[in-house]
């Protein structure tokens, strides 16, 4: 049985769709990320598990208690869901200590105790406890959010973009020290972000969420290599998405003969590559090449940027299109946008040959847009 | 030889020339600065007249005068006043502001309008409405009653514009960390709404202490009432002076008190905040109950006086509209009106300049007194400018230019207001653009930045000119002889128990006061982003 499950859940702000029909399982312990783009509805989900909205329609159970639905509603306040807002959301009117106690019982012995420990947990100063929120830095802000959080112990644990007001820098290190202290202390948390790299780096579960709906769940490594359709794919990383025709178990696709991974195999469909598994080597010379259906391109332009460049591959056309009779699309003109290390990138006007490691994902067709 | 030399001289005059300009700029840019000091000192004049009299008088006559019953009968009325009213004020507005910005009371954006519209009544009127409605009502309590129903817009005004801006997000954070709404409301947002309490309660008894016409209505003595009351009977005795000074010790006594009670935190805002709109309160079947309050108050602060005006313009029929008096004091009025406002903007202006554009010790120097100077009652300010003109240049006495002065000194802090927030808008850059075209400093501000800044100064004649409008205190005693305002007139009409002939007059200051109420209230909407 899941510790988290939300049941069908729809959310309408009078004609504009939030949510609809979202059910999501979520298991003791484990670390998920709710991702998607701005007003695909998953601030929303978190504020309805947070019990800060209530849903239209739908179920939420946490660890056997019905929070919502059934004619039932728990308020936020009696939930014991821990929350950390985008900007931290510290009371601006009381100091650091205050602000980290305002969860625990005022009258409790082990108090001062307590909001000492928290401190220590997110490696803040105890020197900091009189200071006033303003008077700290935004890292250091999110660090006290989550500390407070912390103290009364919740069940769950609800990091809303927690991240995204950190410059670059302060982000991934406060990520991993955020993962790891609540990995340490076993809480379950939902981490809503628009970020996938954050995403990707932080959970062990991934929802992807796009106009109110749930498009996907499963492991970062899955939904990465797997995605159900394109705009999953897209979501997570670059993707060169090809149309391509199945002949004996290999797709064919302008970049030539590509194995397949899984699904069917027959008939036309759209892969899916990620950057990363196409190689660029030197041209060969064709006449000596023992591989005559290799796919062959020009570099076009080359996009310095230290230590990772950005190569676009213009492919030539090898006649390949015409030596299989699925009409396969042509080569001819397709341009890949490819990231290389410095020591990888040929240089511009190049002649390379094009060929790609492991497997095609074959992605499902999109469902036709909501009206 | 000849052809270098003669290219570098207009390159040397240029140079010089602009030396020359900047040198200009700087020293009239200390006229300006000089402006300004010289305004607040004669701004400070009042103040120092109270001093000067006070030192003249002696120090045992002074304290005979000030050590007595009398004026310890005074200053228990009006702490007694104070001390009711404002906690009352306080209670009601927070109460309204949350149930009209916070919950989803039926009609909350009506009520939110209708709760700031008794500003539109001045004062005195609201206490002809009761006087003439319960002719038996007088005492502490009756002043209690019309001054909550008179000034809490002023509180609400402040408090409601700041539980809009409040973050939801906080309030989020504190029910997920195990508290209950009330709780929450206790906790996080009563605290956060304290700067707009005691900025409000501040505002609030500064009119208190200031108010003349209200509490002369239902015979409430305080310092103000004693003070004209004493003026009237004895000119310009000492000891009329000697309880200016008890009142003035009073609003500062009040300056201290929020100045220490607000201490030095400013509570800066952490983050953005969520960009949630707060989820309004759901009332469900409280919602019935709730609508009595927000349906009584505007039944007692707007209800009766309609009632009480529409049955004696009923009552007095064609008769009262005295069309030629009411010409004539309308006239008057507007006359008073626009000129002290022209003067307030004017010299308002360099203060307004150097505030933004010399922020320093001098400036702050300059606002701490024009603060003060801003929260004297009018009585206190006209008092000391007839003893002023009286003493020491009697020509001046009950001209036009006296009383001109008296508004402008007591409205500066007013016209201030918008004129900084449009001088504002006025980059410098583009005064040193213009200055670089060759324009004079004094003509940059004049072309310049005046000319960005006319909104600004049109808000601030309209604000002020209302603001004369329903003046009543100052004009009596320093108006020339034979003026008659619309207050004026109204004030002696109702005092001859005429209350249908001062009807009329009632009427059209509610009527200029609307369109100063609305833009409060949209000015407090806006600031809010809403």
């Amino acid at each position: 049985m899941s510790f988290l499950t939300i049941e069908s859940a729809d959310k309408n702000y009078g004609a504009a769709t939030a949510l609809a029909d979202v059910s999501l399982a979520i298991e003791r312990g484990g670390r998920t990320a709710i991702i998607g783009p701005s007003g695909s509805g998953k601030t929303t989900l978190l504020r309805i598990i947070a019990g800060s909205e209530r849903p239209d329609a739908g179920r939420l159970v946490l660890d056997g208690e019905v929070l919502a639905g059934d004619g039932a509603f728990v308020p936020a306040w009696r939930r014991g869901i821990g929350i950390v807002a985008q900007d931290g959301a510290l009371f601006p009117h009381l100091n650091i200590a205050d602000n980290i106690g305002f969860g625990l019982p005022r009258r409790d012995a082990g108090r001062t105790a307590r909001i000492h420990d928290l401190m220590a947990m997110v490696e803040l100063d105890a020197s900091l406890l009189q200071r006033r929120p303003d008077q700290l830095s935004g890292g250091q802000q999110q660090r006290v959010a989550l500390a407070r959080a912390l103290a009364p112990g919740p069940r769950l644990m609800l990091l809303d973009e927690p991240f995204s007001a950190l410059d670059t820098a302060l982000r991934v290190g406060t990520r991993k020290a955020v993962a790891s202290l609540l990995g340490a202390a076993g809480i379950t948390t939902i981490l809503v972000t628009h970020d996938q790299s954050e995403a990707l780096s932080f959970a062990d579960k991934i929802a992807v969420m796009r106009q109110g709906r749930l498009l996907q769940t499963g492991s970062p490594r899955d939904l990465y290599l797997h995605p159900l359709n394109a705009m999953v794919a897209e979501f997570l990383g670059d993707a060169i998405v090809l149309p391509a025709e199945f002949v004996e178990g290999w797709a064919i696709c302008a970049l030539g003969r590509i194995a397949v991974g899984q699904g069917r195999l027959r008939g036309a469909a759209r892969i899916m590559l990620r950057p990363e598994q196409i190689i660029l080597a030197p041209a060969a010379d064709a006449a000596s090449s023992a591989f005559p259906e290799r796919v062959s391109g020009e570099i076009v332009e080359t996009d310095f940027g230290g230590g990772q460049c950005t190569v676009i591959v213009q492919l030539v056309d090898n006649g390949l299109a015409s030596k299989t009779d699925a009409g396969a699309p042509a080569a001819s003109g397709l341009r890949l946008a490819l990231r290389k290390s410095l020591m990888e990138t040929p240089p511009a006007g190049s002649l390379v040959d094009v060929s790609v490691v492991g497997a095609a994902h074959i992605l499902a067709e999109l469902p036709p847009p909501r009206s | 030889m000849h052809e270098i030399v003669e290219t570098i001289t207009p390159q040397d005059a240029l140079i010089i020339d602009r030396r020359k300009s900047m040198a200009n700029l700087c020293s009239s840019f200390s006229w300006i600065s000089l402006a300004a000091v010289l305004v607040s000192i004669a701004s400070l004049l009042p103040l120092g007249f109270i001093v000067w009299v006070a030192i003249q008088t002696g120090w045992a006559t002074a304290s005979a005068m000030i050590f007595r019953p009398y004026v310890g009968d005074l200053l228990i009325n009006t702490v007694l006043l104070v001390v009711f009213t404002i906690p009352i004020c306080v209670a009601l507005a927070v109460t309204l502001a949350w149930l009209t910005e916070r919950t989803d009371l039926p009609g909350a954006r009506l009520w939110a309008g209708l709760a700031v519209a008794p500003l539109a009544v001045p004062a005195f009127v609201q206490s002809y409405a009761w006087i003439s409605l319960l002719p038996g009502l007088h005492g502490l309590w009756a002043g209690v009653l019309i001054s909550v129903l008179a000034y809490f817009p002023f509180l609400y005004l402040p408090v409601a514009s700041a539980l809009r801006q409040l973050d939801p997000g906080l309030e989020d954070a504190a029910a997920s960390l195990g508290h209950s709404p009330s709780r929450v409301f206790r906790r996080v947002v009563l605290p956060q709404l304290r700067l707009a309490i005691l900025g409000g309660s501040l505002l609030v008894g500064l009119h208190l202490l200031a108010e003349y016409g209200l509490f002369v209505m239902i015979r409430f003595d305080t310092f103000t009432t004693a003070i004209v009351q004493q003026f009237e009977s004895t000119f310009n005795g000492p000891a009329a002076n000697m309880l200016a000074g008890v009142l003035v010790a009073c609003c500062l006594v009040l300056l201290m008190l929020e100045g220490g009670l607000r201490g030095r935190e400013r509570y800066a805002r952490v983050g953005s905040g969520a960009a949630v709109a707060p989820r309004p309160f759901l009332l469900g079947r409280a919602a019935i109950p709730c609508l009595l309050l927000p349906l009584i108050i505007v039944i007692l602060s707007l209800g009766v006086p309609f009632v009480t005006l529409t049955r004696w313009l009923v009552a007095g029929g064609a008769g009262i509209w005295r069309l030629d008096q009411i010409g004539l004091a309308l006239g008057q009025t507007l006359v008073l009106a626009i000129g002290g406002a022209a003067l307030a903007t004017l010299i308002a202006i360099p203060m307004a300049w150097i505030s933004i554009r010399r922020p320093g010790t001098l400036q702050r120097l300059l606002e701490g007194c024009n603060y003060i100077v801003g929260s004297l009652p009018g009585v206190v300010v006209a008092l000391a400018l007839v003893t002023i003109t009286v003493r020491v240049a009697l020509p001046l006495y009950q001209t036009l230019f006296t009383i001109l002065a008296a508004y402008a000194l007591m409205f500066l802090p007013r016209a201030l207001i918008s004129l900084r927030a449009s001088i504002a808008q006025a980059p410098v850059e583009l005064e040193q653009a213009a200055g670089s075209l060759g324009r004079s400093p004094v003509r940059v501000l004049w072309s310049v930045t005046m000319r960005l800044a006319a909104p600004g100064a049109a808000a601030s004649m309209a604000l002020v000119s209302l603001g004369i409008f329903n003046e009543l205190t100052a004009t009596q005693m320093l108006a020339p002889n034979g003026t008659r305002t619309l207050a004026m007139a109204f004030w002696a009409l109702s005092g001859e128990i005429d209350y249908a002939g001062a009807a009329p007059y009632a009427v059209i200051m509610v009527l200029f006061s609307l369109p100063l109420t609305w833009l409060l209230y949209v000015q407090s909407r806006r600031s809010a982003g809403r």
